[in-house]
């Protein structure tokens, strides 16, 4: 380099302003003064040419950067390549979670190979379906999320390592404290409670948000001892968002105080109109509402706005209260608590808090109940009750389902078949696949094509289209099939069926499997 | 034998990125109703989007693929992904013997290597016109010396000026350049003419760059002194088309290659693909290219070796090779020299520039090494030395994930800048030293 700096420094200003330098003492010295053209900028460039050449040719390595950590020992063992042989084929499918899952059941975590493709995916699909990826990866997988940030929602905490350090959460972003919560919340539940009574009130509103995310998302009975800091939030802080948000969560606790105060409420408000002999004998009631005058201090901070009218109040508290709370202070039963709501056209409203407290823990066979008392009021409300009929079809109890499922089977009402088989865990009973396929069949049978909404099309509507997606990875794996469809059925009808065979016969290969190679 | 192929070698045959794709989401046996194993051929029968299902066959020993769909690639997705599916559902397949169109084509393929060489030799006879050509070569020399005398000009004139002005200069001026010595015919030069706005930024690199720019004009005025060796490289730089069909004439050298690494290069309408091959000390690069959107020729499996016969272009550092007929019968990979180190593959390199100075990459096997990473990522070897490494990050996370930082040997390609990795081992290569 040492004969290079002076030659570059005339190259830089030209030769028309500087003169050529001459080497000498160095190694290269003697040849490059041999090299003499007819004028200095041709000389300037053929030693440049030799100076090159020697740089490139005369490299030498460059002192090594630290090397990181080896990636640590595995605890678990390798999954066996009779398993592993499907997970290209289910990579990025809806199939893959099901696979994954088979493999946490059977102990046993993912090839390295197939490491950056599975943390990829993760990437990209959401909370629920990476739950289902963490378990399979192994110490070589965790290691490996240290090394792309685009892997980085996956860093969290180590395995077994229950603690949280100040200076990871300091340094973490908006969505690292939340994955940060979310995996000590799953290490140790208790620790993560306190751990976020500790560290709430400090946090941004946009962090508060997240993580009262990750319990509405994953509420558990035991985070009833959360009611104090909720109380709290919904009483002092700054974001509206957060304080509603704090309010749902309340209102999944039967016994809060918050609950109380809205079923007291709704008592003082309601009056009971005399029944006659008739009504007496077949239990109705039929209430009167009136507008409590009393000062309530607490109404701004229940998320009550001020109303003019009895029944308008009415609604706000039955859509924002536990519907358990409710029948136990006013000694109504779920079908009574539903005539309720539709004296006074607040059914939707119900519909709401039941929408609130579904996909946790607490929603219970009360709730159940509730739901199916529903179900005439919604049928019968038109189409603008569609929505909510499809929300409480998966919330229904389990006895009011089979019944809903027969009938639905029986009109081929995929509308109302959707919402129930939604709410069924996979894998469907063996039968109930079975009429589900030949259902399928039987929709798709004229179909030209997804799109073509047209005579001949008209059976196959979108819920059905939504219907195959959910038996692909729903339906049980060695359903039998349905007859096949006539010679002269279109071609996307025939191919679509064959796709969906294809994926059964995937999955059956894929139990099958795992059931022989597990432990 | 064909045990030993792997999804990624498989792949490796695959005419374009699209059909590796695809062949991943057929290779599920629900969409393959036939699957049989005669031993030297797999067949099978694949639902297609017609009504009747296309008959995919594949002749283990190349592996060569045939299939009744209209796909004019080669091989298609079917018969990649009928390799794929014996890859993973082997023991699934059927035993029942390839219906008649298979065996015809099976037929075929022994008779083909004569075919082949009739086909050359009509090609052949087709070009020999001695009189056309000598005045072709000449009318090109002179052309060539035209445009490398603009170049040498244009370069002094940069450095009467001084390189801090450089950067200042219009893009057009560059441009104009290298499209100057496109028009003469001298497309290697303009390649690194049109190379120079990128390096503006570091004035070291620039003056290098230059440099050899001006070596090749300065070698082709004094080209009498030089070997015939020396000149084919010379001329290899400037452009100069390979006689691809003059070297097929001449006998080349037989054996088994192992295919040691695949690079896939989109350039503005045109892919390139190289491929290493390696026979004890030789290293072999071939070359193949299809304007945009076209498939390449079928490749080869990377990680394994073949028969076959590869013809050297004329070079003081032997490199540059042309397939000669058809390679086949793959198998495992065949003793290899040990891998290096860092300093041993710069030596090696010196080594080959000292020989050639156009020498724009060769490739290495090193070993045991680790890969660090970090901006660049890093190789480093157990000296304690690092050299930096180029390219997609994914593939490196992917041999990270496999070796758990633990030391690989690597095989890639070292430009004089960066290494850059084709394939990995994390034992030694595939079992065996």
């Amino acid at each position: 380099m040492s004969d290079f700096t002076p030659l570059l420094a005339t190259a830089l200003v030209g030769t028309s302003r500087a003169t050529l330098p001459t080497p000498s003492g160095t190694p290269l010295s003697d040849a490059l003064n041999q090299i003499k053209k007819g004028d200095a900028e041709a000389t300037l460039l053929a030693r440049a040419a030799l100076l090159g050449l020697a740089t490139r040719a005369g490299r030498m390595p460059e002192p090594a950067p630290p090397l990181p950590e080896p990636a640590p020992a595995e605890t678990l063992p390798e999954a066996p390549a009779r398993v592993t042989r499907h997970l290209s084929a289910v990579l990025n499918t809806s199939m893959l979670p099901e696979w994954l899952s088979l493999c946490a059941a059977a102990g046993w975590r993912v090839p390295p190979s197939h490491l950056p493709d599975l943390l990829d995916w993760g990437g990209r699909v959401n909370e629920e379906l990476r739950a289902t990826l963490r378990p399979v990866l192994g110490e070589r997988g965790r290691w490996l999320t240290g090394f792309s940030p685009e892997w980085r929602w996956l860093r969290g905490l180590k395995t077994g390592e229950a603690t949280l350090d100040e200076e990871t959460w300091e340094e973490a972003t908006e969505a690292g404290r939340e994955a940060l919560f979310r995996a000590l919340r799953s290490a140790d539940a208790a620790r993560g409670r306190d751990f976020l009574t500790s560290h709430f009130k400090a946090e941004k509103a946009g962090v508060r948000k997240r993580l009262l995310d990750v319990l509405t998302q994953d509420w558990q009975p035991e985070d009833a001892v959360l009611e104090s800091l909720l109380e709290e939030t919904i009483l002092s802080d700054r974001s509206e968002d957060v304080r509603g948000q704090a309010r749902r969560l309340l209102q999944r606790l039967p016994g809060s105080a918050f609950n109380s105060r809205m079923a007291e409420r709704v008592k003082a408000m309601l009056g009971q109109e005399k029944v006659g002999l008739l009504g007496k004998l077949t239990g109705q009631r039929k209430y009167t509402l009136s507008l409590v005058d009393a000062p309530d201090a607490d109404l701004k901070r229940d998320g009550l706005e001020p109303v003019k009218h009895a029944a308008e109040r009415l609604r706000q508290l039955l859509s924002a209260t536990h519907p358990g709370t409710l029948m136990t202070a006013l000694d109504l039963k779920p079908a009574e608590l539903v005539n309720l709501a539709a004296q006074f056209e607040a059914i939707r409203e119900l519909t709401l808090a039941l929408h609130t407290l579904a996909h946790s823990s607490v929603h219970d066979d009360e709730c159940a109940a509730v739901a199916d008392a529903l179900l005439p009021h919604l049928r019968g409300g038109g189409p603008s009750h569609k929505p909510h009929l499809s929300q409480m079809l998966s919330l229904i109890s389990s006895r009011c389902r089979d019944a809903e499922l027969q009938m639905a089977l029986g009109n081929q009402d995929a509308e109302a078949l959707l919402p129930l088989l939604r709410g069924l865990p996979a894998p469907w009973p063996r039968e109930l696949s079975g009429e589900v396929l030949r259902q399928l069949a039987r929709a798709i049978r004229k179909a030209e094509s997804q799109y073509a909404y047209g005579d001949k099309n008209a059976e196959w509507t979108y819920a059905w289209i939504q219907i195959l997606e959910l038996a692909q990875t729903h339906a049980a794996p060695n359903t039998p099939r349905p007859p096949p469809l006539p010679a002269d059925a279109p071609e996307y009808a025939r191919q679509t069926l064959a796709v969906l065979y294809a994926g059964l016969d995937l999955r059956a290969q894929m139990h099958a499997d795992f059931k022989e190679t597990r432990p | 034998m064909s045990d030993a192929l792997t999804p990624e070698t498989i792949l490796a045959l695959a005419p374009d990125a699209g059909s590796a794709a695809n062949a991943r989401k057929l290779a599920t046996p629900g969409k393959w109703p036939t699957l049989n194993d005669t031993g030297s051929v797999l067949w099978g029968e694949c639902q297609g989007s017609g009504k009747n299902p296309y008959l995919t066959a594949v002749d283990l020993s190349g592996p060569v693929a045939k299939c009744s769909c209209p796909s004019r690639k080669f091989p298609c997705k079917h018969g990649l992904a009928l390799l794929l599916l014996h890859a993973s559902h082997g023991p699934d397949f059927g035993s029942q013997p390839a219906p008649e169109s298979v065996q015809t084509w099976l037929a075929g393929r022994q008779n083909r290597a004569e075919k082949a060489e009739q086909v050359s030799e009509v090609a052949v006879r087709k070009e020999a016109d001695p009189g056309a050509q000598a005045k072709r070569r000449a009318a090109r020399k002179k052309k060539v010396t035209a445009g490398l005398e603009g170049l040498h000009l244009f370069l002094k004139d940069l450095m009467r000026d001084g390189l801090a002005s450089a950067s200042s200069r219009p893009y057009s001026d560059w441009d104009t350049q290298a499209a100057r010595l496109m028009d003469a015919q001298a497309s290697g030069a303009a390649r690194r003419v049109a190379h120079i706005p990128e390096l503006l930024g570091s004035p070291a690199a620039l003056l290098a760059h230059l440099g050899e720019l001006a070596l090749l004009a300065e070698g082709w005025v004094n080209r009498a002194g030089l070997s015939e060796e020396e000149l084919h490289d010379l001329r290899a730089a400037l452009g100069f088309p390979l006689d691809a069909a003059g070297l097929l004439e001449t006998g080349g050298i037989r054996g088994r290659w192992n295919v040691l690494g695949q690079a896939l290069i989109q350039e503005e309408a045109l892919t390139v693909r190289r491929t290493w091959l390696q026979n004890a000390s030789q290293m072999a690069l071939l070359l193949d290219f299809a304007p945009g959107g076209r498939p390449l020729p079928p490749g080869f499996p990377v990680g394994q070796s073949v028969e076959a016969e590869l013809v050297f272009a004329p070079s003081a550092f032997s490199q540059r090779a042309v397939l000669k007929g058809e390679a086949g019968a793959s198998g495992q990979l065949a003793d290899a020299p040990p891998p290096l180190n860092l300093t041993e593959l710069l030596s090696a390199h010196a080594d080959a520039l000292a020989l050639n100075p156009w020498l724009e990459r060769a490739a290495y096997r090193l070993g045991p090494v680790r890969v660090v990473p970090g901006e660049p990522w890093a190789v480093v070897d157990e000296t304690g030395g690092s050299l930096p490494l180029t390219g997609d990050v994914r593939p490196l996370l992917k041999l990270l994930g496999e070796s758990g930082g633990g030391a690989v040997s690597l095989f890639g390609e070292w430009d004089g800048a960066a290494f850059g990795v084709l394939k990995f081992w994390t034992d030694a290569l595939g079992g065996r030293k």
